[in-house]
């Protein structure tokens, strides 16, 4: 009998370690391939960054936070060579895992410079890389506090659970935000099809090809895409509150974005696979099913870092 | 971690609303707007190569974003005080505010709109085309031609 206990026992301690492990390591591959899929964004955003030639002269307000802080004026005067090197070394660091510690901080803070600075020199701002420079700063920012204290090499890994909220909440408030600005500039006639199909219209990269057919010729379709996207940008917000709701809203917001990509190509690749990744497959695959009351506990009870002796 | 936390959360949720777009933080107010016509204007120089309408005031902001936020002074625009294109007035215009431009310019220039008839986007008006030459250009012609108008 006692045999059979300790039999039952060993099998049950057994098969509670490789579900831990397994969960270990699922949550693990996530977080690197949610790392590694950032970091080649951010490696597309860098090379590929671009600045007008504009007499500094005429600045007359900053389109940047750091432009803002130290002068939009100096931010013209970084070239964007060696800022562009600087994020080819620091990225490639850290998709290796071999950066010290307060490079995760620097990384951000670089792409962030490096951003700014071609933003700054456009007339407006741009919005495709905001996405991806939040989720690096959140990112790096786990690897840089988060880790032990007095480690040099960073030792977060998974990447905790309160990181993804985190970035949910990022996702959450911005598709909220871009809702209401619809609302607030247009009301609800927004979504009456028109702005849609004359966007198309003037915007299309390509002609010959359905979608663009499609939009352009009915009316009603474009009413209900716009109303898709209405829907799905002023209901992000139950990302944060209803989990379930994350799939559905992932797919109708990539569904979105593809769909703008390929009329216009406007270059919202972060987004989408931001959008993919965090909403539909951490989803499926891991149990970042957060609510707003697990987020709440994860934030107030997070880890402090250690003093180093 | 928690102050970071903290402070990126305030920071999305008060930023964004109060400055609308200073890099990284955004409300993304892009296509937010509801045009129902688009106006296409370009410029080219007497080799026929395209010329960016910005250099000649010419540039109008329709572009899906009624409170784009620009860092720069973009100087004098026609649209500013005109909403319909005439050749004399942007003469005018042109040599009051870019003397210097002696090089005769072409100025193409369709309005796109959506038409219920035609279910569809189509060509309100244009495409026209005119050439505004400063070289020959005497302010009384515009005052004839205003009166004549």
């Amino acid at each position: 009998m006692s045999e059979q206990i300790s039999i039952d026992g060993s099998r049950t301690l057994l098969n509670s370690a490789s579900t831990k492990l397994s969960d270990s390591a699922i949550r693990k591959l996530m977080g690197r391939g949610f790392e590694l899929g950032l970091l080649g964004v951010a490696l597309y955003y860098s090379c590929t960054a671009t600045s007008l030639p504009i007499d500094p002269g005429a600045k007359t307000a900053a389109l940047s936070v750091i432009g803002w802080l130290i002068g939009a004026e100096k931010l013209l005067s970084i070239p964007l060579l060696p800022l562009k090197f600087a994020m080819i070394v620091l990225l490639s660091g850290w998709a290796f895992g071999k950066l010290p510690r307060f490079l995760y901080l620097a990384t951000p803070v670089c792409f962030i410079l490096l951003m700014s600075c071609v933003v700054e020199t456009h007339y407006f701002t741009q919005h495709q890389t905001n996405f991806c420079a939040m989720c690096l700063m959140v990112i790096g920012a786990v690897k840089f506090i988060g880790s032990a204290g007095g480690k040099i090499i960073s030792t977060v890994d998974p990447l905790p659970r309160w990181a993804f909220s985190l970035l949910l909440y990022y996702i959450a408030i911005s598709y909220t935000f871009s809702g209401f600005m619809k609302i607030y500039q247009s009301g609800f006639g927004w979504a009456d099809g028109k702005s849609l199909m004359m966007w198309v219209d003037v915007n299309a990269i390509s002609r010959d090809n359905l979608l663009f057919e499609s939009l352009t010729s009915s009316r009603p379709l474009a009413t209900i895409m716009q109303l898709t996207t209405l829907i799905a940008e002023l209901g992000a917000f139950l990302i944060l509150l209803v989990p379930k709701a994350r799939i559905p809203l992932g797919c109708l917001l990539v569904g979105f974005h593809v769909s703008v990509e390929f009329l216009m190509g406007l270059g919202f690749y972060g987004n989408i696979f931001i959008d993919f990744y965090l909403l539909v497959v951490c989803y499926c695959a891991i149990d970042y099913r957060i609510t707003m009351k697990d987020f709440w506990q994860e934030l107030t009870n997070a880890p402090v870092p250690q003093k180093v002796v | 971690m928690k102050y970071f936390c903290w402070a990126f959360i305030l920071s999305v949720a008060t930023v964004s609303p109060w400055f609308n777009d200073l890099y990284p933080f955004s409300t993304f107010p892009m296509f937010s707007d509801n045009t129902s016509e688009h106006l296409i204007l370009e410029v080219y120089d007497s080799e026929n190569n395209s010329i960016a309408p910005q250099r000649y005031g010419l540039a109008k902001t329709q572009l899906a974003n009624h409170n784009q936020r620009y860092g720069y002074d973009l100087g004098p625009n026609y649209f500013q005080s005109h909403r319909e294109i005439e050749p004399l007035k942007i003469q005018a215009f042109l040599a009051a505010n870019f003397p210097r431009n002696k090089y005769p310019i072409t100025i193409r220039y369709r309005v796109r709109g959506y038409d219920d008839s035609a279910g569809g986007i189509v060509n309100v008006s244009g495409p026209t085309e005119f050439v505004v030459d400063l070289s020959n250009f005497d302010s009384h012609d515009i005052e004839s031609g205003m009166d004549h108008e």
